[in-house]
């Protein structure tokens, strides 16, 4: 090999290696953007696919023939300040719950919470909510609500509500069975 | 020449071996519980009536040390923590206490002898404490703002506070850390 065609070589070299110099951030910011994409992409996918897992857990835990569920709603509650729900499925204790005041608070703000989600045969059955905490005038107050139902296939719910009663100056606590 | 293990185990001594080593594992394992999972999650009612979920303090560090009136290391530590609270005002650290005493009273005279600034948490049937598995009390456990347990303390010896500060500090380190990369994107 002569020393020109040493040269050229030489020549190209470094013009391959400018090029890449000016290539290569461009190159890595377009790939970084790229991945980023992928990246929000996979989350997005993961996202979907944990929420898919959440039902299929859901419907295969408790199939819609046999479950029921139990939620605790409260309206203004002026004369009774909650402090816990304590509920039992035909004699048995299925849920206890203690509420912290935030949770009281977003119960007065028309949030409902679901207590018990479960499996029931279908039939009569009897369920007894206990509810404790503050009545009028800061004394203890522990009051029972109870409901007979007829479980069919298909899924129940059952709602506990607190009210007021403005004449009594009372809390009230119903128990009721969503249509 | 045989190993002075292998003299220990096919000795006398063998079973002596057995019982030590087992009693590292042990302990090792026992440090280790739950470190590095969620907490488990509770509601339990305070001395000063309220209830409490551990889980509405996410977003915060939070020191939980396990305790009874009866445990001499426990009364050690509680005044102490005290201390840290103070120190930590400012800051999203909160500590919580939760005792295992069935004699309310018992509770009570602790908390107002000690002075204690935080909330003393009761778990009069041991639910709780029962989940979080402890070998011996104190037992503290330190969580950082996802609710995940960071580090397991059993017992109260001396250094454990400087140590608790130094954890805490760490984690409020790698909270801004976090919080500072997440402003630069």
């Amino acid at each position: 090999m002569n020393r020109s065609s040493h040269r050229s070589f030489r020549v190209i070299d470094l013009v391959l290696l400018a090029t890449l110099f000016v290539a290569a951030p461009a190159w890595s910011e377009s790939t970084a953007a790229s991945m980023d994409d992928e990246i929000q992409d996979l989350k997005a996918e993961i996202l979907d696919l944990n929420r898919e897992l959440f039902l299929l857990e859901e419907e295969l835990l408790f199939p819609a023939n046999t479950q029921i569920a139990i939620f605790v709603s409260m309206d203004v509650g002026e004369f009774f300040a909650l402090d816990s729900v304590q509920v039992k499925l035909d004699g048995k204790e299925v849920g206890n719950y203690l509420y912290t005041e935030r949770e009281v608070a977003a119960l007065h703000r028309g949030g409902v919470h679901q207590l018990f989600l479960g499996n029931v045969k279908t039939g009569d059955h009897e369920l007894v909510a206990i509810f404790t905490g503050l009545g009028p005038h800061g004394r203890e107050y522990r009051r029972g609500a109870t409901l007979n139902f007829d479980k069919q296939i298909g899924a129940k719910f059952v709602e506990l509500r607190i009210t007021d009663r403005e004449i009594k100056q009372q809390p009230e606590f119903f128990v009721r069975e969503w249509e | 020449m045989r190993s002075i293990g292998a003299q220990f185990a096919g000795g006398r001594h063998g079973w002596l071996v057995a019982v030590v080593l087992f009693a590292i594992v042990a302990s090792v394992q026992a440090g280790s519980k739950l470190v590095g999972e969620s907490a488990p999650d509770f509601a339990l009612k305070s001395t000063a009536g309220k209830n409490l979920r551990l889980s509405e303090y996410r977003g915060e560090l939070v020191l939980l040390t396990f305790w009874s009136a009866g445990c001499g290391r426990c009364i050690e530590q509680l005044p102490q923590l005290n201390r840290l609270q103070d120190h930590y005002a400012d800051l999203p650290v909160r500590i919580l206490s939760v005792n295992l005493d069935r004699k309310l009273k018992r509770v009570h005279e602790a908390e107002t002898d000690l002075g204690l600034g935080f909330p003393v948490l009761l778990d009069q049937r041991k639910k709780v404490t029962r989940r979080y598995d402890p070998n011996r009390l104190p037992l503290t456990v330190i969580l950082d703002p996802a609710g995940v347990v960071r580090y397991r303390h059993e017992g109260f010896k001396p250094g454990h506070m400087d140590l608790y500060f130094q954890q805490l500090d760490g984690l409020l380190a790698e909270q801004a850390g976090v919080l500072m990369k997440a402003g630069t994107q």
